[in-house]
């Protein structure tokens, strides 16, 4: 136990003057009898028969000192200390994703589990601490700055509400090192299921107090929706179903304007991950809904609703540059693909330079990027492919083992890929002494960089290059919508073919915005959608809809973490005892306004009211 | 109209009426040598034949029943019952103490009532008032007969309170000037520092039987405080500060029992008797009812 200002304890000091004003003012009542014999004898008997009689005579004197006693040991502010240590600033972190809007069989979800402690946290909060609350949702938001102020926090705890996306903790961890800045902070709470998110490892000034929230709960969910065109232009709509806990049966539905397009049962069993297959005519264009139905418990609402976007077919669009017969002659081999002029917009670009992304997916040959020509030397001497990535989209299946390159790159001196990735670039193909290719991710596009143009290189001559064309062609398809569609998940969202550098309002689920501005490729990104709906976009003649649906596996398996990696260290699951102070204060006061009460009784008691 | 006809302030005329019938019970064993109405034991001079014994020498021969000498030839001596006289002696506490309340008004009915009842029983009766000054007493008698009733009933009205004198005082100086044998009965309520035993052997060794009115106000019996309290003596003005005197009651009653205890038994002890009375109480229910079922009166 802890006294926060034990310079109060010098009020004892009163107990002085209470004594000194009592016995100055103690005037008892006068009574006359006709004799004090009895009385003395009664006397004489009691003092010997009682040694606390003493205390009795004096029993007003000995509340009176009870109640300063309290009072005094109430402003001291004695705090009996929580599980977290110290005092200061104490950021709070509470996971507000999807899955912490499980239910147990009461209605009461993890969040509002979650929240009852935090308030009992607030509650408790000892004069010398202050809390900041943080919501954990695809990204972080500071919901108070350090405050004691314990109605502040509790009105932001109750405005609290689940976001329906993922949780970014890595996001969360950051703000709170931004907060340990400018504060004192040796403590974090985190209150979460342990569904979280961490995209990398960080160095935490802080340790991390995890606090596991809600129980295992079952669950049945969409977690993925796609769709692409068939051979013969119908579409194929594939939704991945999973199920956690015992579940049962349920029904996926396929719905267009109301109208059902496809149907299908499933009955699954805990851990399934079902992928079920619609085929939907080309005809059926435009927003559908993917809706399903459990016949069993599911404690998730949100991941039951999904949609997809089927757009018109139309060819794709490829930019080519002058002189890359290689690169023509492969592309010649695809259907449906348009090969336009460098001043329409392309889905696909295959340019010399390094420096234009004239398409969401751009392939440069031959140049190396000024963001980071300082850092990369070119060399006339030949190298091979030591290894390649192989993840990225354009290399997939792609054997470049036996490429050989005319000329190389080396690195400069103090340079190394960590450089590179500073920059926002990284390796994609490895050469002997340094980098062949490199692959860059900037919101809606992506950027391949051959660092030397492949006429120098046997990779025209391997079947891994028609492969790696065939790999750009299908991701720009993808980008561009034309090959496989997928639906959008709550976040950040961005969405394209809009007109150019039109404004536009969006209005959604706890969205309203106005006036936000197209950039000159047509796409409007920021859009905070963090609810699971349609979001309308509409602008100066048009009108678009936008379906965002969570499609998060983690948050439909309701995972609960017992433990979480946080880079080096790694944070347990503590039990249900309380984080938070405990201050003594309110008991005391009750205690003293009791002393009060009964010291009042006693004094006003009427004679003979024992009897 | 109906004022002026009471005899006094103390009883009623129909009470006194009622008193009139009674008699003081009590032993014989203390009278006076005079002659008097009570019946003692043989060899009186009675009329109320009492045992008969052989003639002696010397015996007065008008004492023989020649009818027994008649029929059996030898002289019998008639022996009568002696009917001596007793002294009926009535000490009234009049410490402040008796002020309390209306303690001292039931003691003087109780005087009263006694004198009448001796008076009328043809003994001899004196009264003691004592408690104002140590070893000062105020007395009336001994008087004797019907006539000395008024005289009585008018000492009687004019006994107040006052002083500080404890019982066994007052008792002292009453013997001082006291002569007679009888009966003592002493109005008091005792509470006084004293020894009951010393009491009741000075009465005794005077030749008086002891009857011990303990006379309580019914505060005194069943007191009602509570809290922090300075009593203050009514005698001495001597204070006692007395904190949860609510607390405190159940010892208080156990003393007073204590006390009247202790006063019955040391007047048993020397054959007299002891009655513990509330003033608060009906004095027509405690004397013809209470006193008479005890056999004080009859």
């Amino acid at each position: 136990m802890e006294f926060l200002t034990p310079s109060h304890a010098w009020w004892a000091a009163l107990a002085v003057p209470v004594i000194v004003v009592y016995f100055l003012k103690l005037k008892r009542p006068r009574l006359t009898v006709p004799s004090l014999v009895l009385w003395a004898r009664v006397m004489q008997d009691q003092r010997v028969n009682s040694p606390f009689q003493r205390f009795r005579r004096h029993l007003l004197l000995l509340l009176q000192l009870l109640l300063l006693l309290a009072l005094v040991l109430a402003a001291t502010q004695p705090v009996s200390r929580g599980d977290v240590a110290g005092s200061g600033h104490l950021p709070v972190l509470i996971d507000v994703s999807a899955s912490m809007a499980a239910s147990d069989s009461t209605g009461r979800s993890r969040l509002d589990e979650a929240k009852e402690q935090v308030a009992a946290l607030i509650d408790g909060l000892a004069g010398d601490r202050q809390i900041a609350l943080v919501a954990v949702g695809a990204r972080a938001r500071r919901l108070t700055g350090f405050t004691d102020n314990a109605r502040v926090l509790h009105a932001a705890l109750d405005a609290l509400a689940v976001d329906e996306t993922g949780a970014d903790l890595g996001a969360a961890l950051r703000l709170a090192q931004a907060m340990a800045r400018s504060a004192a902070v040796s403590d974090v709470i985190l209150y979460s299921d342990g569904n979280v998110s961490l995209d990398r490892a960080l160095e935490l000034p802080f340790s991390v107090d995890y606090r596991l929230v809600g129980p295992a709960a079952a669950n049945i969910g969409i977690t993925a929706v796609r769709a692409r065109r068939a051979l013969d232009g119908d579409w194929e709509v594939l939704v991945v179903v999973r199920a956690v806990g015992a579940v049962g049966s349920g029904t996926v539905r396929v719905v267009q304007h109301g109208r059902a397009l496809g149907s299908q049962n499933l009955t699954l069993d805990n851990g399934d991950n079902r992928r079920l297959l619609f085929r939907l005519p080309a005809a059926a264009l435009g927003m559908v809904s993917i809706e399903l139905r459990s016949d069993g418990i599911d404690s998730l609402a949100s991941d039951n609703l999904a949609y997809l976007t089927l757009p018109k077919a139309r060819a794709l669009r490829v930019q080519l540059g002058e002189s890359m017969e290689a690169w023509r002659r492969a592309l010649q081999a695809h259907q449906e693909l348009d090969l336009v002029r460098a001043d329409v917009a392309a889905d696909l670009a295959i340019v010399h330079s390094a420096d234009v992304t004239p398409a969401p997916v751009t392939v440069s040959v031959g140049s190396i990027p000024k963001a980071v020509a300082d850092m990369l030397d070119r060399r006339d001497a030949g190298t091979g492919v030591v290894d390649w990535n192989h993840a990225s989209p354009l290399l997939r299946h792609a054997g470049l083992g036996e490429v050989l390159f005319a000329r190389s790159v080396l690195f400069a001196p103090g340079m190394d890929e960590a450089s590179l990735e500073g920059r926002g670039w990284r390796i994609a193909v490895h050469g002997e002494n340094g980098p062949l290719a490199l692959e860059q991710r900037r919101g809606e596009t992506v950027h391949y960089a051959w660092l030397i143009d492949l006429d120098f290189s046997t990779l025209p001559y391997r079947v891994a290059f028609p492969v790696m064309v065939a790999n750009a062609v299908q991701e720009a398809r993808t980008r561009a919508g034309l090959g496989e569609v997928a639906a959008v998940r709550t976040g950040v969202v961005t969405a394209g073919d809009l007109p150019a550098g039109s404004s536009v309002a969006v209005r959604g689920p706890g969205v309203e915005l106005d006036a936000l501005p197209v950039d000159a490729e047509g796409r409007l990104g920021g859009i905070a959608a963090s609810r699971v709906g349609l979001y309308q976009l509409s602008g100066d003649g048009f009108e678009r809809e936008l379906g965002v649906a969570l499609l998060d596996e983690f948050e439909t398996s309701l995972l609960r973490n017992e433990e979480l990696q946080l880079g080096t260290t790694a944070a347990t699951a503590s039990g249900d005892d309380n984080p938070g102070d405990w201050p003594w204060w309110r008991p005391l006061a009750a205690l003293a306004l009791g002393l009060l009460l009964v010291e009042w009784w006693w004094y006003q008691r009427p004679a003979g009211g024992w009897r | 109209m109906a004022d002026t006809a009471q005899l006094s302030s103390v009883l009623g005329n129909e009470v006194i009426a009622r008193i009139e019938r009674l008699r003081l019970a009590g032993s014989n064993r203390f009278t006076d040598r005079t002659r008097g109405d009570r019946i003692t034991g043989r060899g009186g001079s009675s009329i109320e034949f009492a045992d008969y014994r052989d003639y002696q020498h010397g015996d007065d021969i008008r004492g023989v029943d020649w009818n027994i000498f008649a029929r059996l030839g030898k002289p019998y001596l008639k022996l009568y019952r002696q009917e001596q006289e007793r002294h009926v002696t009535i000490l009234i506490d009049t410490s402040a103490s008796m002020g309390f309340g209306t303690k001292l008004h039931r003691a003087r009915q109780f005087a009263a009532a006694c004198a009448i009842m001796g008076l009328i029983g043809g003994e001899r009766v004196s009264i003691y008032l004592a408690g104002h000054e140590p070893r000062q007493v105020q007395r009336l008698g001994p008087v004797r007969g019907r006539p000395s009733l008024r005289r009585v009933l008018a000492f009687l009205e004019d006994v107040s309170s006052g002083g500080a004198v404890a019982i066994d005082q007052a008792v002292d100086a009453m013997l001082a000037r006291h002569h007679g044998r009888g009966l003592c009965v002493v109005l008091s309520d005792f509470l006084t520092e004293h020894d009951p035993k010393r009491l009741s052997g000075a009465l005794f060794a005077a030749g008086l039987e002891t009857w011990a009115v303990q006379i309580l106000d019914p505060i005194e019996l069943d007191p009602s405080i509570e809290g922090d309290q300075r009593l203050v003596d009514s005698e001495t003005g001597a204070h006692l500060d007395v904190s949860g005197a609510g607390g405190l009651l159940g010892l208080y009653q156990e003393h007073l029992a204590s006390i009247s205890d202790e006063l019955a038994t040391a007047c048993k002890g020397r054959g007299g008797r002891a009655m513990q009375l509330s003033a608060g109480e009906d004095f027509t229910t405690q004397l013809f009812d209470r006193w008479r079922r005890a056999g004080w009166v009859r």
